[in-house]
């Protein structure tokens, strides 16, 4: 009986022994919702998954803040009618400095719901979408989706 | 409901006015100014680089200083053929606006406009048209006080 406890007790000891020796010559995993460890030993499917990875981790990184700045840039200005409080506001600011990574995730929230956040594509390509003196903002939301996503 | 709670919060003032009510749908197109000028097709602001970037952004009168000082609106109106004058009482030959200054200042924020029924009527920024039973009810922090206001003859 004491024998078998003794045993249960050191098999995971072994196993994290294991996995910390292969080091770098592994790719390891714990699965979040299988709670699965999985080893992989190949080196290049290693860096093809640690690329995927960092790929993966940029992106959510990148959508989560922008989700935060556009969250608080709403709060902030949805009932103002100046445009420079609008483009003026921080958060609006730290959209349009993401630059170019940001671009899709302006797309699909103009796309969903159009908003003065067009105005944010305007200061990343320093361009307008129409020369149209009477385009809508409504009417630029669908230009910009329709040009960029073409 | 949840947009009701919203500009509740925003506008206190709004909780003890009956006549508070939502008017449309949010609609980015166009703002205050535009709205009590009858326009929902276009923004009406003075701007500086923002009116050389931004699509939709368009229009203010020419002839007029492009600055947000309340005299710019002031002027911007009486090319519309308004005039100041001194209460928002209703008078059914005139159509009524309301301009707003940041308290301590001379920076417009807002415009409203009083309707045929006597109520009032404002674009908030980028979302919804609401009716106001005074143009005193939406005072706060977001829009600051009333600093003028401005008749003109009904068409």
């Amino acid at each position: 009986m004491q024998l078998n406890l003794l045993g249960q007790a050191i098999r995971p000891l072994t196993l994290a022994a294991g996995i910390a020796l292969a080091g770098p010559m592994m790719y390891a995993d714990l699965d979040q919702y299988s709670a699965i460890t999985s080893v992989i030993t190949s080196h290049r499917t290693e860096s093809y998954l640690r690329q995927m990875d960092s790929n993966e981790n940029k992106y959510q990184r990148y959508e989560r803040r922008f989700k935060l700045l556009l969250q608080l840039w709403k709060q902030k200005t949805e009932f103002l009618s100046s445009a420079k409080s609008i483009v003026d506001n921080e958060e609006f600011k730290g959209i349009v400095a993401m630059g170019y990574d940001v671009v899709p995730f302006i797309l699909d929230s103009i796309e969903q719901e159009p908003s003065q956040l067009v105005w944010a594509l305007n200061y990343i390509y320093g361009v307008k979408i129409s020369n149209n003196p009477n385009t809508t903002v409504k009417e630029a939301c669908k230009l910009w989706v329709k040009r960029l996503r073409s | 409901m949840g947009e009701e709670i919203k500009i509740l919060e925003a506008f206190p003032g709004l909780q003890k006015d009956p006549d508070f009510k939502i008017t449309s749908q949010d609609d980015p197109d166009y703002n205050c100014i535009a709205w009590a000028c009858h326009y929902n097709n276009r923004w009406m602001w003075p701007g500086g680089i923002e009116k050389k970037i931004a699509d939709g952004f368009h229009y203010w009168p020419d002839g007029v200083d492009d600055t947000t000082e309340v005299s710019a609106f002031i002027s911007a109106f009486e090319k519309k053929g308004y005039m100041v004058c001194d209460n928002a009482d209703f008078e059914s030959d005139y159509t009524k606006i309301a301009l707003y200054v940041k308290r301590g200042t001379t920076e417009c924020t807002h415009a409203s406009r009083q309707l045929r029924n006597g109520k009032w009527t404002s674009k908030l920024g980028q979302s919804y048209d609401i009716q106001h039973g005074t143009p005193y009810s939406i005072e706060g922090d977001i829009y600051g006080e009333v600093s003028c206001i401005m008749k003109g003859e009904f068409k």
